[in-house]
């Protein structure tokens, strides 16, 4: 198997083929296009896009073969890709759920509508896959014009992933979490007493069909804990599936945390199913170990997921720019309480 | 009725900052005048919502103007 490195250099010795001004086709992805998708990674990230797959056609050409993968492309009369965009399976558990992004347009095509013709593609083609029962996209906050974007093609906002990216010299950039139900049915979820109000209002905003359940912040603890970790080195983020809490639950949050610290973390994020009742309990211990709420991630174990998250360093909030009222009231539940003033006496 | 070119302008005041958006030659290319890939989009989904009509991949190839974009929506109306 071809190395990141060695389809790099590959990549790096290959003359630009792509030429300005020509007629372009948006369509599905063939196999033959996997070298013009990697070319065209290279020609706007250059060496820098974290993911190695991307560099490597055999690689894009098995993921979506896989189903892991369902992207679009814009391509010239003479094959070359000039812009991509995809469906895929990121962090979330749910295989029905797929994540939509990674839209890029190569550099001599920017400013035609190539972008709106891919995003249109995508959004009419995700409905009729079987697969993919629901589809969420990380809008970024540094601009408000892929928030409004994604809420005029149908997606609503549902969690706000405070400095999850790293920035330009700015600064980190929050994402603003906006979702997408396809196919769906009622579900029962078990809300912390402490947000309960809050994940009410998402599940409104979301046109979810849900039970919500308060449950105070005593013991519902499962019979076993199980959690999984993900780290993303390059954005120092820590991202955690908490499936179920029991009596060792804290213990294990806790050690989690701190492993993820000492690989250099300083964004931690935990998502909790909210179809166990031990995810009250579980948001609880986490509000009180300084984690703030998030939002909700409808689908994301299928069940929902209640999102959980603490920074190292205080969150610019006047670097969140955001496009609706609904938003900046999830920013107003994510950003810590500001300190209280001592009482007298 | 047809649209005009401030109807267009209020329906981009989201994709574009004021600024940018006054100063906009409707008869240069947008490309030319600051205007990316993600205003582009955003653009052209208002447009499509704002106005009732669809633009396909052979319209989007025309569109490099404001007023392009202006005869586009009052023919297809």
């Amino acid at each position: 198997m071809t190395t990141r490195a060695e389809a790099i250099a590959r990549l790096s010795q290959q003359p630009d083929a792509v030429r300005p001004g020509l007629d372009y086709e948006v369509e599905a992805f063939r196999p033959s296009d996997a070298e013009g998708v990697c070319d065209l990674f290279y020609r706007v990230y250059k060496d820098a896009y974290p993911l190695d797959m991307y560099y490597i056609p055999d690689a894009v050409r098995d993921a979506v073969e896989k189903g892991a993968l369902h992207p679009v492309v814009a391509r010239l009369p003479g094959g070359e890709i000039v812009g991509f965009a995809a469906l895929y399976h990121s962090s979330p558990p749910f295989a029905g759920l797929l994540e939509f992004g990674l839209g890029m347009v190569h550099p001599a095509y920017r400013g035609s509508l190539i972008l709106f013709h891919l995003t249109n593609e995508l959004t009419a083609r995700m409905t009729a896959l079987p697969s993919v029962e629901a589809v969420f996209g990380e809008a970024v906050c540094d601009t408000i014009i892929t928030q409004h974007s994604s809420s005029l093609f149908g997606f609503r906002e549902v969690a706000l992933e405070l400095e999850l990216m790293p920035g330009d010299g700015s600064g980190r950039i929050s994402c603003l979490v906006m979702f997408r139900n396809i196919r769906d049915r009622r579900r029962l979820l078990h809300a912390p007493a402490f947000c309960a109000q809050e994940l009410r209002k998402l599940v409104a905003w979301a046109e979810l069909d849900r039970e919500v359940a308060i449950l105070g912040e005593g013991p519902h603890e499962a019979e076993s804990t199980r959690l999984t970790v993900q780290i993303f080195p390059h954005a120092r983020v820590m991202r955690g599936n908490v499936y179920s809490l029991a009596g060792d639950g804290a213990e294990a949050l806790r050690q989690a945390e701190a492993a993820a610290m000492e690989q250099g973390c300083s964004v931690f994020q935990w998502f909790l199913n909210l179809a166990e009742p031990s995810a009250a309990a579980g948001g609880a211990l986490l509000r009180q170990s300084g984690y703030r709420l998030g939002g909700l991630l409808p689908r994301w174990f299928d069940d929902d997921a209640l999102l959980m998250q603490k920074l190292l360093d205080a969150p610019l909030a006047e670097h969140i720019n955001l496009y609706s009222d609904r938003a900046r009231e999830i920013l107003a539940w994510t950003l810590p309480e500001p300190a209280r003033e001592p009482t007298a006496g | 009725m047809s649209a005009t070119l401030e109807d267009l302008k209020k329906t981009f005041a989201f994709a574009i900052p004021a600024d940018v958006l006054a100063k906009i030659d409707p008869a240069k290319p947008l490309v030319a005048q600051g205007v990316d890939s993600l205003a582009m989009t955003a653009m052209a989904v208002a447009v499509q919502n704002a106005f009732s009509v669809k633009i396909s991949v052979q319209d989007g190839l025309k569109l490099k103007t404001l007023n392009d974009v202006l005869a586009f929506i009052n023919k297809a109306r």
